[in-house]
């Protein structure tokens, strides 16, 4: 399950979040800006994955919940509170995405060689959404695989 | 250099006059002794053929010069207007298309088809003495001189000079006389000048013709030596312009702008707006008039400009009715079926964008009417109906919609064909009973077919899953229906998703909507009796009508808590008219829709978003589908009234 990210002694940078008591790291050449709270419009019948829409610089862009994916329960915006603004590659298209986090801890820089695959059992995420695990001195950090995320939402949100 | 880029211009002139050609040749079909029609075919011929070589379009120009010379035979009355010659010179035409995409090579094909058209313009029974030109005898003097800067603009006089020799051009002497010393010279400036006698078979028309591309802009002196010789003084001033008035006219009234440029002004224009509203609001938390005042003319400015910016992009579907007609034409004659295609509301505009979106699908749906809806003449002759097929394409305007229909009178959907058709590829399980709109839909879906055997005509292009697929990205829907017997409709139904729409600034349940104003009919109070109200929807009287309306609480999933003061706001949806109850009315304003990404594809009951003066983003309504959404609901109540 680890993917393109396999051994090669070749490192990561990545932005390091927390999600309810679980820490995720993202690429950060996926991400384009961090905010804080912003007003957020909710999207009637638009799941509870995106549920909403920001305004980011003046365009218009959808808002999803990681946590809804990885059953974190939600909670009330706070001091802490961060949104990242990513760009994702869907089908030969950037799609310009924002997420919620819970708090952003820090930028770190990885080695491919210490990221472990997900263990086939035991796991309640969907093996497809997670790239690979890091075990830590603070324990797991989680990289979630975007792509597929993203692409099977927009897959479902299409077949409506 | 710049080469590129004139050619990019000649390529998409050609087609547009090659279209124009064809247009003509079909209505010259319907009416053959229509001389302005003949004289604009021949307008169109002779135009691509001169810029064609003036752009080294030579293969082409040679091709189009022996199709103009049969086709002087009709201009001239010589031979009359048939509908074999129409079919063989639509086929040419479509060989100036393949000249176009760079196939420059005369085949044989190619050489048939000039042969088809010199045996169709040869002599026949209806032959007409040609013309003798009154000015007999002794012919033309021609002396011309290009301006001094033509050759930088592309002009070849070698070309001029070569179609000169092809009306018979002789003793042709080169001026130099304006040449100046070495040292004066400009490479680029084209200095000299020529004179010739020309025989006096030569028209006038034609000669002048030759110089079609310079009119107004150079040197002309054209003396019938058989007239007395006109005043020296006059003939030496500048060219007069002697053809095509209509035409001259034109070109200096329009202005060709590359698509990019439009779509760059309206992003601008869209910014400007947003711009502007954020201006208002701020004016109007200062409280002070003349801040206000100022805020006031920018908004009605940007208005204004919003109109004119988006009605440059609004084309009339009569621009793409041109392919149909063709379509139409051929497929009468591949299928041997008579065909008569009527078009009302060609007028009726759209958007450019969506405009060339619609092509395909309109013409796949055409094209499956006339091989599948309409029967042959003799099913039609045996079943007592009117001897010929009609295809009838509408448009029209109906609140915030474009409404095209597309109707045949042939023989209708087959419903039990369909029904089993379906079990068949596993779209229906045996037991269901599928309304008949449902029933109908179903032919939009990926790979269903209910053709015994695919034709060739049909077999090709996209299927209707991609006509389907192709409307719904435009946020529209299609409607079939169909009566056994008696033919099929497909009606589609458009948004018209313009970036930036006149919008009524709602507020339900704490969120803030738009409403495109052009769907908005009138707005009413909500009867305190109905406020509370548990069911989704009821009636509400309005004047002497009653209108069923809908708690956007409800279908936007609010929360449910009402208070006393609701509007209902009355729209025109689906062709018919349903109110709308909104907690709060906020305003109007100018409302530049941002497309939703992806993400939300699937929220149909939402245009697109938008961002106001404060900052924040409103979701635009698509009431069209809110409302279609709603329907089923709406039709119990209807049933209960």
């Amino acid at each position: 399950m680890t993917k393109d990210l396999n051994g090669s002694g070749k490192t990561l940078t990545v932005v390091a979040l927390r999600l309810g008591e679980r820490i995720f790291a993202i690429e950060t050449s996926a991400v384009l800006e961090i905010l804080s709270p912003i007003p957020v419009t909710r999207v009637p019948h638009g799941g509870a994955f995106a549920q909403g829409v920001i305004n980011v610089r003046g365009g218009v862009v959808p808002l999803a919940d990681l946590r809804v994916i990885f059953s974190i329960p939600k909670r009330p915006v706070d001091q802490d509170t961060r949104i990242l603004v990513l760009q994702i590659p869907i089908e030969n298209e950037q799609i310009t995405v924002g997420i919620t986090a819970d708090e952003v801890r820090e930028v770190i820089t990885i080695d491919c060689d210490r990221i472990e695959p997900l263990p086939p059992t035991g796991t309640i995420w969907p093996a497809d959404y997670v790239r690979g695990l890091i075990q830590g001195p603070e324990g797991i950090t989680i990289l979630p695989d975007l792509n597929n995320i993203f692409a099977a939402h927009i897959a479902t949100a299409n077949s409506l | 250099m710049m080469d590129n880029d004139i050619s990019a211009v000649f390529l998409e002139e050609a087609s547009e006059l090659l279209e124009s050609l064809e247009q003509g040749l079909l209505k010259l079909q319907a009416d053959p002794n229509n001389m302005d029609l003949i004289n604009a075919a021949f307008r169109d011929l002779h135009t691509i053929k001169g810029s064609g070589a003036m752009f080294g379009f030579t293969d082409l120009a040679a091709f189009i010069h022996k199709f103009e010379t049969a086709f002087e035979k009709i201009r001239s009355g010589e031979i009359k207007v048939s509908a074999s010659l129409i079919r063989v010179a639509l086929r040419a035409a479509d060989e100036i298309k393949g000249y176009l995409a760079g196939e420059a090579a005369m085949t044989p094909a190619r050489q048939v088809i000039l042969d088809d058209l010199a045996q169709a313009v040869s002599p026949g029974n209806d032959t007409v003495e040609p013309h003798v030109e009154a000015s007999a005898e002794q012919g033309w003097r021609l002396d011309f001189r290009l301006a001094t800067d033509a050759l930088a603009l592309g002009a070849r006089p070698e070309v001029l000079l070569d179609e000169l020799r092809g009306l018979g051009a002789t003793n042709l002497v080169a001026d130099i006389s304006r040449i100046p010393a070495l040292e004066g010279i400009e490479a680029q400036a084209c200095l000299l000048g020529w004179s010739m006698d020309l025989p006096a078979s030569a028209r006038e028309d034609d000669i002048n013709s030759v110089f079609m591309f310079h009119e107004g802009n150079m040197e002309l002196n054209l003396v019938n030596l058989a007239a007395p010789a006109p005043d020296v003084a006059a003939s030496a001033v500048p060219a007069e312009v002697v053809v095509t008035g209509p035409q001259a006219a034109q070109q200096s009234a329009t202005m060709r702008v590359p698509a990019e440029r439009l779509d760059e002004l309206m992003d601008q224009v869209g910014e400007l707006v947003i711009a502007e509203a954020r201006l208002s609001a701020l004016a109007n938390s200062s409280k002070d008039p003349s801040i206000m005042a100022a805020a006031e003319d920018i908004q009605r400015l940007s208005a204004r400009m919003r109109d004119t910016t988006m009605s440059i992009r609004m084309v009339p579907i009569s621009s793409i009715i041109g392919r149909f007609r063709r379509l139409v034409h051929d497929l009468s004659e591949g299928l041997g079926k008579t065909v008569n295609f009527v078009v009302t509301g060609a007028d009726t505009e759209l958007d450019k964008t969506v405009i060339e979106r619609l092509g395909d699908p309109l013409v796949h749906i055409i094209r499956n009417a006339i091989d599948h809806g309409l029967e042959t003449d003799e099913a039609r002759a045996a079943a007592g109906k009117p001897d010929c097929g009609t295809i009838e394409l509408s448009a029209e305007h109906l609140g915030a919609e474009v409404v095209i229909s597309v109707k045949d009178n042939g023989r209708g959907l087959d419903r039990n064909k369909l029904r089993a058709r379906a079990i068949d590829q596993g779209l229906l399980t045996p037991d269901a009973t599928p309304s008949e709109a449902e029933l109908f839909a179903l032919i939009l879906e990926p790979g269903f077919s209910t053709a015994a055997k695919v034709t060739e005509l049909s077999g090709r292009g996209v299927g209707m899953d991609v006509v389907k697929r192709t409307v719904e990205g435009l946020r529209g829907r299609i409607v079939i229906s169909s009566e056994p017997g008696h033919g099929t409709t497909f009606t589609l139904r458009l948004p018209l998703t313009l970036s930036i729409i006149d919008g009524l600034l709602v507020e339900v349940g704490g969120d803030r909507y738009i409403i495109p104003m052009a769907a908005v009919q009138e707005i009413v109070e909500l009867p305190a009796s109905d406020a509370g109200a548990d069911t989704t929807s009821s009636f509400l009287q309005i004047r002497d009508s009653l209108v069923p309306f809908l708690r956007l609480r409800t279908l936007l999933d609010c929360a449910e808590e009402h208070n006393t003061l609701q509007n209902v706001i009355v729209v025109s949806a689906s062709s018919m008219r349903v109110g709308l109850v909104v907690d709060r009315i906020l305003g109007t304003n100018q409302t530049v829709v941002k497309q939703m990404s992806r993400l939300h594809a699937g929220v149909k009951s939402i245009s697109g978003a938008t961002i106001l003066g404060d900052g924040s983003v409103a979701l635009v309504l698509e009431v069209g589908n809110l409302v279609e959404l709603a329907r089923t609901d709406l039709r119990k109540i209807e049933k209960a009234a």
